[in-house]
């Protein structure tokens, strides 16, 4: 507290500076009562003052004494280089403002590329103690999986009911099932994102609530009871005017009225990166009023994969140790249950990485990782850059610090005032390079697709990032400052001397420094390049992809008939009426319904062809499914390869039949002609007809190989969940309010969502790409931009060196050609030898990132050949230009310089 | 040598407090020649030192200061306890003669029990 109390004032007579006369009096009384005094005791008046002086100690000294005392030296030193600092950078404004420029520009992207990172990847979930959680997915062995990233599948409910109750690894472990629900009713229907969750999910995770209670432990156990709802706070705040008294009041869910029983705290959002704010939870035993179609029919189905489930680890348990007594557990369900089980058990992952995915999560992290990888490297010029051009000015104040250690200042203490000036740059540049990325992030906010308005990404620089910006500014300024400072803290007397402070020669050997900063930029411009390019290709390559079907002029929107409780025959019935209707709308060419949205991925079933089942050993193809209306083909114009389409004959009563795509014809029969095979699903022995193949579209996303897809006739496989496809004559948009209103004319209850057209659906695929290859793009010719300055400022300035050098070799005979050469000679050795090491590290790089790749091989050498290729020109540039000064340099001038 | 310097400030600043303690108000000069008077010649090297120290003592609050009339009528700076002063200084006094009667039974080792 004292010590505290001091530092205070010593801080405060720091930047006030305390009168010193006030002391000054002091000391002169003391001193003149002190020479009283020795007067009387007989002293002569100049002895006696003498004498005073004396045993005082001097009165500069004391007053030093005291001053040090009054105020906090460090911090007056540090003051002082400040001062000194801003008038250095003050007195070279060119050089002062193309650091700051190239600073700013280069912290910036990083932190614009953090602020994304930060919001994505970084943004633990508001949970108490995160690193305990654990979710916990099915691994099957057995099962063919055709789709890219699925080795995590998710959790059944009946086994996630074995886990929960006899594990031996978790606290607690609790499952949920996203959902979406339908939020009242008659004018203004709307839907909610929403958990079907076991009654322990908010204690799991460790979450209070701040009005009202979560579930109780037995509210998730008897079937159809137990109507209550938990409401996120976004939900409560934003849709319910914060209303106080909610707790107890009725809310409407899919035509059924549920009693609110808490809120969640502010910017909880269960446990996915991307769910909305606004959310509802209601208990697993709710689950028929909830679910619609195969999801409600298969929930308690062993084999279905219907819920997600984590669970927190014991204090002190390992996850390893934990998944190691898990598969054993998993090993006896599967004796148990060996119909369902067979071939599965289960893997955990954290939470936290889970978040955004639990297939996703290694790919988002490399796609983040490289995007800062790419920034870091923009930076890294820069401080090269820099870092060079201090050293050229460190050159240039040989004088002023040979002049400043001959007054007697310690080379610590001149490394000090050269890294503060340098910190002043950096930090100056941090400061811009805020406003930069403040900018950056709203040209990306303002691209962003509507999925992320739903999901409630917040891309906004909050403290991590503002400490971030800090911490990279403060890096950089050491990265950038420390060589130059401790070179030229080291003055070379004698050879300032010999060449009367101008430097002499100063050829590559002599400064190998110089040479490597060179080397070293050259070899980071062509990563950085390399990796733009390859995105930038790929890229290309996913916008060029075929859809195979006709992406112009199709309206879609979804809906979901269980909200209404509609049973199998009349919603069948709304298809066909509401196709009828839109159909018949002007604008409009062909309608036709599917449960699956475009580009949207689907619903898996595991798929036998005949004469093979579970029990052959085989364990059949997970298989993605599609219900459709007749006319699905002709409205997507998905071409038909062979065979037929489905027609209003296929009904209920009449044979089952199935139509395939490509893809899966070939992964089944490669070699005959799939029509007329047959298959079944798991868990249904009904064996279906193939009546036709049709070609390969894309389901997943854009870029993925082509998918294995069975069709069924919506008639023979009814799902209440559906998208309605539109394929108009004009402007999708021009026909959205009809094809809307046809749809409620049909019942007037039903909540519409998701309408898009496939442009938009397109470039919300293409939004994360298109952003990457966009910031790639721009932070490529960043470094492209840094580096040939960068190599201009050191050959330029090693002309300038040299230009006695270069005088000599004229009088003594060499051609303007023969100085052209040796310079641009000097410059290419270094940019090859850096581009080469640049290759052998973009090799190896590239590799670990070629998985976020479309269609492009790591190593494709049209990309590197243009890159090299590109950079070689720069330099070649970069060179010129000082090569063409050296070689105009007048031998008498040069040599009278001096 | 650092420590020293430690020791030497530690022990100055008790032996400021301890004459303020039991002079009351008074100027440098006088606290000076007290501290001469009874400590023989330790402080005869250098009165200076004792003003960085006046000051840390003020400014961690122990001391206070303000302008009057020495007693041959010169405007002197004059110092005196605060209450804070006062406490410390009572604590200090107890460290000390705990400190000087360990060091005293360490010093003496005839007396040390066997």
């Amino acid at each position: 507290m004292k010590t505290l109390r001091a530092f205070w004032l010593r801080l405060a007579g720091t930047i006030h500076g305390e009168p010193r006369d006030n002391f000054a009096e002091e000391l002169e009384g003391h001193l003149q009562m002190h020479t009283e005094d020795n007067v009387r005791k007989g002293m002569s008046a100049t002895e006696a003052r003498r004498n005073a002086l004396m045993k005082l100690g001097g009165i500069e000294q004391t007053k030093e004494l005291y001053h040090d005392r009054q105020t906090l030296p460090v911090l007056e030193v540090f003051m002082q280089d400040l001062r000194y600092g801003l008038r250095m950078l003050r007195k070279n404004p060119g050089f002062t403002a193309v650091a700051i420029l190239s600073l700013a520009l280069g912290i910036g992207a990083n932190t614009t590329i953090f602020t994304i990172v930060n919001a994505i990847l970084l943004n633990a979930l508001p949970v108490r103690d995160l690193p305990r959680l654990v979710q916990m997915d099915t691994v099957d062995s057995k099962t063919v999986v055709t789709q890219a990233r699925s080795e995590k599948l998710g959790m059944s409910y009946p086994n996630f009911q074995d886990y929960r109750r006899d594990n031996q690894v978790f606290t607690g472990l609790a499952a949920f099932l996203p959902v979406t629900v339908t939020w009242g009713s008659g004018a203004e229907p709307r839907q909610l994102q929403g958990e079907l969750v076991s009654s322990n999910y908010f204690d799991v995770l460790g979450v209070l609530p701040v009005r009202g209670r979560f579930f109780m432990p037995d509210e998730d156990t008897k079937p159809n009871s137990n109507d209550v709802v938990v409401l996120s706070y976004g939900l409560w705040a934003n849709k319910l005017g914060s209303d106080p008294g909610i707790i107890g009041k009725p809310l409407i869910f899919d035509a059924h009225p549920y009693t609110v029983i808490g809120i969640t705290p502010r910017g909880f959002r269960g446990t996915v990166t991307f769910f909305s704010p606004e959310q509802v939870w209601i208990p697993t035993s709710m689950k028929d009023q909830v679910l619609g179609g195969k999801a409600k029919d298969f929930f308690n189905e062993r084999r279905f994969l219907g819920v997600v489930t984590f669970g927190r680890l014991k204090p002190g348990l390992e996850m390893s140790a934990a998944e190691a007594s898990l598969k054993t557990m998993a090993t006896h369900l599967e004796t148990e249950f060996p119909k369902d089980n067979m071939g599965r058990s289960v893997a955990l992952s954290p939470l936290a990485d889970a978040a955004v995915g639990v297939n996703d999560h290694k790919r988002i992290a490399l796609a983040g990782a490289m995007m800062m990888g790419v920034v870091g490297l923009v930076l890294l010029i820069a401080c090269v850059n820099l870092a060079n051009l201090l050293l050229a000015q460190g050159a240039r104040r040989q004088k002023e610090i040979s002049l400043r250690a001959a007054l007697g200042a310690g080379r610590t203490r001149i490394v000090r005032q050269m890294l503060t000036e340098s910190m002043l740059l950096s930090l100056a540049g941090g400061v811009a390079g805020l406003a930069f990325a403040y900018v950056g992030r709203s040209i990306l906010w303002s691209q962003r697709p509507p999925f992320i308005d739903q999901s409630g990404i917040d891309l906004s620089l909050d403290a991590h990032v503002l400490f971030f910006t800090l911490g990279v500014a403060i890096l950089t300024g050491f990265i950038f400052g420390l060589v130059p400072a401790v070179k030229s803290s080291r003055p070379d007397i004698m050879e300032t001397l010999k060449a009367g402070g101008r430097g002499g020669t100063m050829g590559w050997r002599r400064d190998p420094l110089r040479s490597l900063l060179v080397i070293g930029e050259m070899a980071l411009a062509l990563i950085t390049l390399v990796g733009a390019g390859l995105f930038l290709h790929s890229l290309q390559n996913a916008q060029k992809t075929n859809l195979g079907f006709e992406s112009k002029n199709l309206l879609t929107m979804s809906f979901d008939l269980s909200a209404l409780h509609y049973e199998e025959g009349r919603g069948e019935q709304f298809y066909r009426a509401a196709i009828e209707k839109v159909k018949n709308s002007p604008g409009v060419a062909s309608g036709s319904i599917a449960s699956n949205a475009p580009i949207n991925g689907g619903f898996l079933r595991t798929v036998f062809p005949e004469g093979q089942d579970e029990t052959s050993g085989y364990r059949g193809t997970l298989t993605l499914v599609d219900d459709i209306t007749p006319n699905y083909f002709d409205t997507l114009r998905i071409p038909v390869s062979r065979g037929r389409t489905f027609t209003d004959g296929d009904r209920m009563e009449t044979a089952p039949v199935v139509i395939i795509s490509e893809a899966m014809a070939k992964e089944h029969w490669p070699n005959e002609d799939a029509v007329g095979k047959r298959f079944h699903f798991i868990g249904d022995p009904t064996l279906r007809d193939i009546v036709g193949v049709v070609a390969n579209s894309v389901v997943n996303e854009l870029g993925e190989e082509p998918q294995p897809i069975v069709y069924l006739p919506m008639t023979q496989d009814y799902v209440p969940a559906a998208t309605l496809h539109v394929r108009t004559t004009g402007n999708p948009e021009n026909v959205e309010g009809t094809t809307r209103a046809a749809l409620q004319s049909v019942d007037a209850n039903l909540a519409i969502t998701n309408v898009f057209t496939i442009e938009q659906i397109l470039s919300q695929a293409l939004w994360a790409p298109r952003m990457g290859g966009l910031l790639l793009a721009l932070f490529g010719a960043l470094a492209l931009v840094l580096s040939a300055v960068g190599v201009y400022g050191v050959l330029s300035y090693s002309v300038n060196q040299q230009t006695r050098e270069i005088g000599l070799r004229m009088a003594l005979g060499a051609q303007r050609r023969d100085v052209m050469r040796l310079i641009l000679g000097r410059g290419l050795l270094l940019t090859v030898i850096g581009l080469g090491l640049g290759v052998l590290v973009a090799l190896g790089l590239m590799r670990v990132l070629v998985s976020l790749l479309f269609d492009v091989r790591a190593y494709d050498p049209s990309t590197y050949a243009a890159v090299t290729l590109l950079l070689t020109g720069v330099a070649l540039l970069a060179c010129y230009i000082p090569a063409r000064r050296a070689m105009r340099v007048d031998p008498m001038v040069a040599l009278r310089y001096d | 040598m650092a420590e020293k310097v430690d020791v030497w400030q530690g022990t100055l600043a008790l032996m400021i407090l301890k004459t303020l303690e039991t002079l009351g108000p008074l100027h440098g000069y006088g606290i000076a020649r007290r501290i001469e008077q009874t400590s023989g010649d330790l402080l005869a090297v250098n009165y200076g030192t004792l003003y960085p120290a006046l000051l840390k003592l003020e400014q961690e609050g122990y001391v206070a200061s303000e302008w009057g009339q020495s007693d041959n009528n010169r405007k002197a700076k004059y110092y005196k306890l605060t209450r804070a002063g006062r406490k410390f200084l009572g604590r200090e006094e107890r460290d000390w003669e705990q400190t000087t009667a360990i060091l005293a039974r360490f010093l003496a080792p005839g007396k040390e029990p066997a």
